[in-house]
């Protein structure tokens, strides 16, 4: 350890929240956020996998395809539902002390307005991330952001219905990132995380058939690291609105990227899958990297790449 | 609340070939790690660390031994792919990082003899089962199909009787492991007032053990083989669809359980066959 690790400020600034640090779990990968607790109270905040109005079955295995540096999924949002949610899983996040993330889903505006209802007489939930990009359900998820005036909308029926800040997660399958940002901070979003998975397949070539039932699933893991950097970088020149980056992130250098073209945090997603507290992990060697060259915070990072 | 898994670094201190598709392979574990139970898996890092991306492999565990400073497992299991390969190949000495020990063991029930059903390298948690329960329940049974004579693993140490069916008739019964149960059900070798039926196999052979439970009323307990995510709860991908038990109110939720967590031993009674893939 250099004399400086620990002295390194972590925290971060992102709109009216002020985290403890930059790393936070992406929605999906960490269950509710309470089955793993001990990793859970090192993130700088916990994102839940995504509520919805009704429980959800989910999809017909198998779920899950290994590809290179990376994997194929295909859940189709299975939870318990919000009602559930609030009385079974809410309490238990609470006592885990880090401030909470619902990521909301749903079919409709409806759906989504009704999620945020039953959550806003819920204590201690710090931010909503509104899932338009899930790219494994039939109604209601990516399809919001392929017109950026339908995600605009949602995000407005949504922001009309909380005080509390609204995130909306991009999906990476648009033709342009940029302008759907720019739509979603019109429209009252708080913050954007971006980014969602990109639709993959992969086939079974003895079989002759998609290796997963739906034939498409969303593709995480390292494999698509480069290309959220690359998405992230344009909404940061479209938007002033504070960025979230997500996208194959393992290590503190990979976190670092997405800090210095300007993400104000990040999310670690399937690292998970290899390591329950891979998000410590990440912090430990961000708060090292940043004291070996004796840079004082996160946020004298944040945002300082120079281009040209 | 659940503190969560632990990983663990382990070291190789045997490998060895057994049969002629086999891999027996023990590994030491720091104290830490929970004495696993029969049904329970590891779930190992195939790969050294600054490898490529690699999802964990989950591999059932059928021995353990505690030790003065941890304990020593065995996994036993046959090269499918890049992952068991790269197990395969370690030596003794090398290091394997692993969670564990994760999901719900088989629950003996009491009063019943057990009859274990191993299909292929499905024998590896019955052997454990077989070395736990051997006290409690005297009298077991294990009854072992495998392709054939090649593919068999050797089961010394078994505290139980050990049946074989080879699918070509090489060795022991001409079948399965189901086909010869079905025969000693018929012969009176296992009586189904008396039995409990504890698989591990292929999912074709659970499926018909399960189906040979329910003609003749006899309580059955499955390990099954997903394709999982992570092993540890957080993924939601190792779905196993499930019957709603009679009577019982559910939402939609929990039609699927997840193998890593809820199972891997699932009532064989409540796994709904036809909607997994075999």
């Amino acid at each position: 350890m250099s004399p400086e690790a620990g002295r390194v400020d972590l925290s971060v600034r992102l709109g009216s929240l002020t985290l403890a640090n930059p790393v936070l779990c992406a929605s999906g990968t960490f269950g509710y956020g309470i089955e793993e607790a001990e990793a859970a109270r090192r993130l700088g905040a916990i994102v839940t996998k995504t509520v919805t109005r009704e429980s959800r079955a989910g999809n017909p295995p198998p779920r899950i395809v290994e590809t290179p540096a990376g994997m194929l999924n295909s859940i189709g949002l299975q939870n318990v539902g919000v009602v559930r949610f609030v009385a079974e899983k809410l309490p238990a996040l609470r006592d885990i002390g880090v401030p909470i993330v619902v990521s909301i889903g749903g079919r409709s505006a409806e759906d989504f307005e009704a999620v945020v209802e039953r959550l806003e007489d819920a204590p201690g939930v710090a931010a909503y991330e509104v899932n338009i990009s899930c790219p494994n359900v039939k109604e209601g998820g990516i399809e919001f952001c392929q017109v950026p005036s339908a995600a605009a909308e949602l995000i407005s029926r949504v922001r009309k219905k909380t005080m509390r800040p609204v995130w909306a997660k991009l999906s990476p399958n648009v033709t342009s990132i940029g302008h759907l940002g720019r739509a979603c901070e019109e429209a009252g979003a708080d913050a954007l995380t971006a980014i969602n998975t990109f639709v993959g397949m992969a086939v079974d070539l003895e079989r002759r058939r998609p290796r997963l039932p739906g034939v498409t699933g969303g593709l995480s893991g390292p494999a698509i690291r480069p290309l959220a950097l690359a998405r992230v970088r344009e909404l940061k020149r479209n938007v002033s609105i504070p960025i979230v980056g997500v996208g194959g992130i393992v290590s503190g250098r990979d976190a670092l990227e997405f800090l210095l073209v300007g993400a104000r945090a990040v999310q670690v997603g399937t690292a998970h899958f290899l390591r329950p507290d891979q998000g410590r992990i990440v912090i430990e060697e961000i708060d090292r990297f940043l004291a070996d060259r004796s840079i004082p915070s996160v946020e004298s990072w944040i945002g300082t790449l120079e281009e040209g | 609340m659940n503190p969560g898994a632990v990983v663990f670094d382990g070291r190789v201190s045997r490998i060895r070939r057994v049969g002629s598709a086999g891999t027996l392979i023990d590994i030491t574990v720091p104290r830490g790690f929970v004495p696993p139970k029969a049904g329970q898996f590891a779930q190992i890092a195939c790969g050294p660390p600054s490898a490529a991306f690699r999802l964990r492999r989950p591999f059932s565990i059928c021995r353990w031994e505690t030790g003065p400073s941890g304990g020593e497992l065995g996994i036993l299991f046959s090269v499918v792919g890049e992952g068991s390969r790269w197990l395969d190949e370690r030596r003794p000495g090398d290091a394997v990082n692993l969670i564990g020990p994760l999901g719900q063991p088989y629950r003996p029930l009491p009063g019943r003899i057990p009859i274990l059903l191993a299909g292929g390298r499905g024998v590896a948690p019955l052997l454990l089962l077989a070395e736990q329960i051997a006290e409690s329940h005297p009298d077991g049974l294990l009854l072992y199909g495998a392709r054939d004579a090649s593919a068999i693993f050797p089961t010394e140490g078994c505290p139980y009787p050990v049946y074989r069916a080879t699918l070509d008739g090489s060795v022991g019964h001409a079948g399965t492991a189901v086909d010869l149960l079905n025969a000693m059900l018929r012969q009176g070798g296992v009586r189904r007032e008396t039995a409990a039926l504890y698989g591990c196999g292929p999912m074709p052979m659970l499926h018909a053990l399960s189906l040979l439970a329910a003609e003749a009323s006899i309580p059955v307990q499955v390990s099954l083989e997903t394709t999982f995510g992570c092993g540890t709860g957080l993924c939601a991908g190792c779905a196993v669809p499930l019957r709603a038990r009679e009577g019982e109110e559910t939402d939609s939720f929990h039609r699927y359980a997840f193998a890593c967590t809820d199972g891997p031993v699932f009532d064989g009674a409540r796994v709904e066959w036809q909607g997994i893939e075999e």
